[in-house]
């Protein structure tokens, strides 16, 4: 085994600097690092457009009122609580004339004006806003403006009820059902609520896409090495000093540094840039963008997991990609030869998806559980599953031990197979045929 | 015995590709495998340099199994292989570095052999004004033979034992064959064991003492040289006269091999009937210019023991 690893570090080092010194990665290197760079003050600046609201348009509002609910004193005073110094005017009956006379002026003199009509036909109270598509007022401002103004209604429709706040606060009380079963001895068995937050599941989510671009990235650099060696036939001067096996590892172990270089300087970059607009304008953006209560999880064994986890999913999808790399003989056919590569990887990343999907509506679940343990899906899913703690101990170690397995056991088919397969020239190797091969 | 390889066999499938191959090179020298293309030539050699695993046989290099991480070979394959985007020089110290010559070393051995192959310009380009340092070309900017002469040097950088030359020559124009010849010549001087694989056959008669040739990957003939070309006898009569002799030709029932304005290529059964034409002519008083009875070319040889097969 050393003498067919005897080398590695040779490739290794070479594999490396020569990918770091390459144009196309010094290009998309500089391109991902500018963009983390503006990432946080761009992300600040919407921010501020969203929350700002110091640029609101509104100041006039037609009212046309057939219910009797709407009354000035309680609804101006909470427009202006949420922004809108807004006068109120008599506005008219949306048949009359004198209504499409005054649609014709808000459109083209009074462009902050905007119209409220309130109907109740048979039904639910209805509000109407009509604003000028020509002016300065934005839709973003109108979803505001409708909010508190339905806030403001229905306090209205409280007030003309004459429902005082007890009554209220008693008729919207929840009505909570608890339906449960007990034992023989009549203790109650409690089914908890396992099911993940909405932040936690768009967490999840992130990382299991996170997870597979990483391998992804790292698979298809391999590949693109090993086809670049055997259409170059490179490699047939390099078997004459090392093993492949060794060109492999080697491969693999320097892209997977390559990647990591990336996201370290991706990280890097963020953290400074999110470190400098936050000291620019007072606001953490990082914060803002992952909920508290998934920043209360992490911890440094938590990440540790999660690196392991996806550090290993990196060196088995790199090493298949490189076994499928080394089907094909030109650089034309890897799309063809990587098929097999592409398919399990989304074969890991829908299992990933469709677990992380099931753990919001179901909470734990045998799907879910499956998912964690699948050495395919595990890289992608684990390391937020560990955080989010939906991964118990017994998991994680029989994950990390089947993940590893499979690693191991790719190892030695590709250790199997590879030599036969990097020297041969011709068609692409199809999968039956693969399986068929020995050195 | 420096190299034997012995009973070699590797099968694809149900095709044998190369059959019970065994040949071996007891001092230095130059070796010749031949063959058309297809006969097995490239995969013997991958096997020798133990890229490829055989089915059966083994190759031994000073008695022991020949491994090539630790053995020193040099390696010229017959499909150029640089990287097309890297640097010359980069890609030099690396192979370098895998044959274990340190960095020092290997930059004393690059510059030689780039001076000797004219290349020097491509590997340490001269500084352009104004820059610190003018970056080596990239193999992908380089000739096809530029890019075969670095490919040499790369096989040449660890002074390996053995080196392995497949086609050395094909594609080079008459100053790189040269040039590549003068290289050859000296690794021969320094008792290097080479083997060889090439098509043109005035080459291997100028290096090879031994040669096998394979047909198919079986091995049709193996042996010496000299002794190969003994056996045949000497049957090939070139004559140049004056004056047309084809009656006498006709008399000695000696078969026309080729004809050109000037001179005859004639086969004969033996030395024994040459002579007897020669006297014949010389009785007629026909003014003979050349008259030379020699062995058969390795060219006729292959063609000899290829060619019907091949046509088969």
């Amino acid at each position: 085994m050393k003498n067919k690893l005897s080398g590695w570090k040779d490739v290794f080092s070479f594999t490396l600097t020569q990918t770091l010194k390459s144009k196309p990665f010094i290009v998309s290197f500089v391109i991902m690092m500018v963009l983390a760079l503006v990432a946080s003050p761009v992300m600040s600046m919407i921010s501020d457009v969203d929350s700002g609201n110091e640029n609101y348009t509104i100041t006039k509002m037609y009212v046309y009122d057939e219910t009797g609910y709407f009354n000035e004193d309680t609804v101006v005073p909470m427009l202006k609580d949420g922004g809108w110094e807004v006068q109120v005017a008599q506005g008219a009956a949306p048949l009359d004339k004198e209504y499409e006379e005054l649609c014709a002026r808000v459109d083209k003199s009074e462009t902050s004006a905007v119209i409220l009509s309130i109907t109740a036909k048979e039904g639910p109270v209805e509000a109407f806003l009509e604003y000028s598509g020509s002016g300065k007022i934005k839709r973003a401002e109108l979803t505001a403006f409708e909010q508190v103004l339905s806030e403001a209604l229905e306090e209205c429709r409280y007030n003309v009820l004459g429902v005082d706040k007890e009554q209220r606060e008693l008729l919207s009380a929840q009505i909570v059902t608890n339906v449960s079963h007990s034992d023989i001895n009549g203790n109650v068995i409690e089914n908890e609520d396992t099911s993940i937050s909405s932040f936690e599941y768009y967490f999840l989510y992130a990382l299991v896409f996170i997870g597979m671009m990483i391998c992804m990235m790292t698979g298809s650099q391999v590949a693109t090495s090993v086809v670049v060696e055997k259409s170059s036939k490179v490699v047939e001067y390099l078997l004459t000093t090392i093993k492949p096996l060794a060109i492999i590892v080697g491969k693999v172990l320097a892209m997977l540094c390559v990647v990591v270089t990336e996201i370290v300087g991706l990280i890097v970059v963020f953290a400074v840039s999110n470190a400098i607009t936050g000291q620019k304008t007072g606001e953490n953006m990082l914060a803002n963008l992952i909920s508290p209560e998934v920043l209360g999880m992490l911890s440094p064994l938590n990440i540790a997991l999660g690196l392991v986890f996806i550090t290993l999913g990196m060196v088995f999808y790199a090493t298949l990609a490189g076994l499928a790399g080394a089907t094909v003989s030109r650089m034309e056919e890897m799309g063809e030869g990587l098929l097999i590569f592409t398919i399990t990887m989304l074969v890991g990343l829908y299992i990933g998806v469709g677990a992380a999907s099931s753990l919001l509506g179901a909470g734990d679940n045998p799907f879910a559980m499956f998912a964690m343990l699948f050495p395919l899906s595990s890289p992608f899913l684990m390391p937020g599953a560990i955080v989010i703690g939906k991964a118990p101990l017994w998991i994680t170690v029989v994950s990390l031990l089947l993940l590893v397995g499979l690693v191991a056991l790719l190892f030695w088919f590709v250790a199997r197979v590879y030599e036969v397969l990097i020297v041969h020239n011709g068609n692409r190797i199809k999968l039956k045929q693969l399986f068929k091969m020995r050195s | 015995m420096a190299l034997i390889v012995d009973g070699l066999v590797k099968r694809y499938g149900e095709k044998t590709v190369v059959d019970h191959l065994g040949f071996a090179m007891e001092k230095p020298g130059v070796y010749a495998l031949l063959g058309t293309n297809g006969a097995g030539k490239t995969t013997s050699i991958r096997i020798i340099l133990g890229m490829l695993a055989s089915d059966e046989g083994k190759v031994t290099w000073k008695g022991a199994p020949l491994d090539p991480v630790n053995a020193n070979i040099g390696y010229l394959a017959e499909e150029r292989g640089l990287y097309p985007k890297y640097s010359l020089l980069d890609q030099l110290l690396y192979f370098a570095k895998l044959k274990k010559v340190g960095r020092k070393e290997a930059l004393e051995r690059i510059k030689y052999w780039a001076e000797r192959l004219e290349v020097t310009e491509y590997i340490f380009p001269p500084a352009i004004k104004g820059k610190k340092k003018a970056k080596a070309s990239r193999a992908d900017q380089l000739s096809k033979g530029n890019q075969q002469k670095i490919q040499l040097m790369a096989a040449l950088l660890s002074d390996p034992e053995l080196l392995v030359l497949d086609e050395p020559l094909s594609g080079l124009d008459p100053v790189n064959t040269d040039l590549f010849k003068g290289i050859i010549r000296e690794e021969i001087r320094k008792n290097k064991f080479l083997i060889m694989s090439s098509h043109q056959m005035p080459v291997i008669e100028e290096f090879c003492s031994d040669i096998t040739i394979l047909n198919r990957g079986k091995a049709v003939l193996t042996g010496n040289l000299n002794e190969i070309k003994k056996s045949y006898g000497r049957v090939n009569l070139f004559v140049k006269c004056e004056g047309e002799i084809d009656r006498y030709i006709d008399q000695f029932g000696l078969k026309l091999a080729n004809r050109t304005p000037e001179e005859y290529h004639l086969k004969v059964q033996d030395e024994a009937q040459a002579m007897a034409f020669l006297g014949r002519l010389v009785q007629d008083h026909v003014t003979v210019i050349r008259f030379e009875l020699r062995e058969p070319s390795l060219h006729e040889i292959f063609v000899e023991k290829v060619g019907g097969a091949h046509e088969e």
